[in-house]
């Protein structure tokens, strides 16, 4: 993978149950390539985290390194290696 | 081994698995599978051993199918989930149906999502494919979501010739297949228009629930939003046969396994009060194809203003049937008798999405 960075995703526990595990070591030159290449680990997994037209889902909340990715940019925010991406469940509802 | 009668109910916080002997008396329910998530749909596939089938609608993760082999224990996401390409200009919402193949097609399944599009599996679900000749019919345009979205929630494979489809979405009507997909006619004379349109075959009905005569797939029963219709024939119109129910609402229907003549209803008061009319909870039932009905009422309560999804009712299939729905209240009844008398198979669970019965 051209430019790739290696990053850690933590995932929640709906779908750590598919990956088999808590965190997971994946590469991507930003937020969405690192995200999709949880399918490595198991085909399908990053569809519960962005839509297929690359959109995040909307009750999903992305942190890289504590920062919610909306105050970066976004499924685009570039990646140098080595942060944590924190994937979370918005609390929705009321 | 002998056999048993396993009910899969999805509901809004999981997937729970009644089991019981064939008298069909006493049930044991599962703990909820698949960590209380929204199951819309679950099926079992028995053509090759047992497999499970979920449609899955989380409100976090999105819609996904997972398959399991050891009857809920475990669950696996399909590899390539019914995606809609990416120039799409929606994705896929949410799973409504899943549908094995005919019997000699192992591994063939199909699955119904929202916005309405039908997709093919031909590897026992791992991966799925858009059969866009249905999504790119020239009436598209057209189409309009029912109160539960622009869902296809209703698929029917002729025994008699695998190519053969039909499916049903709302609030658009019935569509025919004889290509196994490829191409599709809407079939909706006879039918009542939510738009009252002009042309005959306008695709503008809301209909709830489609399902084949026992033992003749050739006739067809549909509940719809405005009436109980029957169709004699592939290129029949729709005819009205609701004489005698006490009401044109409902949702839900079930065929007789093995007598065409048979099917059954439960109708609700009407589109803005959908529960038993008086509280008085009832399975209607015809032995003439729609000429005349009667309700089923032994064992079922007098108060009862619950609500039935159109994919909470189901039959075992058994030679004499078994007939099992639940409702919006998370209760579930159940029928050893083919609805002559009823009883209460388990309460209090979430609101019941969708029941399937099976026997192994």
């Amino acid at each position: 993978m051209g430019n790739a960075s290696k990053v850690t995703v933590k995932l929640p526990p709906a779908l750590a149950t598919h990956a088999g595990a808590r965190e997971v070591s994946v590469q991507g030159a930003n937020v969405l390539a690192a995200i999709r290449d949880l399918d490595r680990v198991q085909p399908s997994l990053s569809d519960g985290i962005c839509n297929e037209l690359d959109a995040q889902r909307p009750h999903v909340l992305i942190f890289v390194d504590d920062t919610e990715i909306r105050f970066l940019k976004g499924l685009r925010t570039p990646l140098k290696g080595g942060e944590t991406i924190l994937i979370m469940p918005a609390v929705s509802g009321g | 081994m002998a056999k048993r009668v396993h009910l899969l109910v999805g509901t809004k916080r999981g997937l729970f698995i009644g089991t019981s002997d064939t008298k069909r008396k006493k049930w044991s329910f599962s703990a909820p599978c698949l960590g209380g998530l929204p199951v819309n749909i679950a099926v079992a596939d028995t053509r090759n051993g047992t497999t499970l089938y979920a449609g899955v609608n989380s409100w976090h993760w999105g819609p996904c199918i997972q398959i399991s082999k050891d009857m809920g224990k475990t669950w696996k996401l399909a590899k390539k989930q019914p995606r809609f390409p990416k120039d799409a200009k929606k994705p896929v919402e949410s799973i409504w149906q899943i549908q094995p193949d005919v019997k000699g097609r192992k591994g063939s399944l199909y699955c119904g999502v929202a916005p309405a599009a039908l997709f093919h599996s031909d590897d026992g679900g791992a991966t799925w494919t858009e059969l866009k000749g249905l999504t790119k019919h020239p009436t598209r345009s057209k189409w309009m979501p029912g109160f539960g979205g622009l869902c296809l929630h209703s698929i029917l494979v002729d025994p008699r010739n695998e190519k053969h489809l039909l499916i049903a979405i709302s609030a658009v009507g019935v569509f025919e297949s004889f290509d196994r997909g490829a191409s599709w006619e809407l079939r909706n004379v006879g039918l009542h228009s939510v738009f009252n349109a002009k042309e005959k075959n306008s695709p503008s009905s809301c209909v709830h629930k489609i399902a084949f005569a026992g033992r003749r797939p050739d006739r067809i029963y549909q509940q719809n939003h405005v009436g109980f219709y029957r169709r004699d024939g592939a290129h029949a119109d729709w005819k009205s046969v609701e004489k005698g129910l006490p009401s044109r609402f409902g949702f839900p229907l079930v065929a007789h396994p093995h007598d065409p003549e048979t099917a059954y209803t439960i109708p609700l008061q009407s589109d803005g009060f959908r529960a038993p009319k008086d509280g008085k909870l009832a399975v209607y039932t015809t032995n003439n194809a729609g000429a005349s009905w009667k309700p089923l009422r032994k064992g079922l309560p007098d108060d009862s203003f619950v609500g039935i999804l159109r994919d909470a009712f189901a039959t075992d299939g058994l030679e004499t049937p078994g007939l099992y729905f639940g409702t919006t209240s998370g209760q579930v009844y159940a029928s050893a008798d083919a609805g002559k008398s009823w009883q209460k198979a388990t309460d209090l669970l979430p609101q019941v999405l969708s029941v399937r019965a099976f026997v192994k």
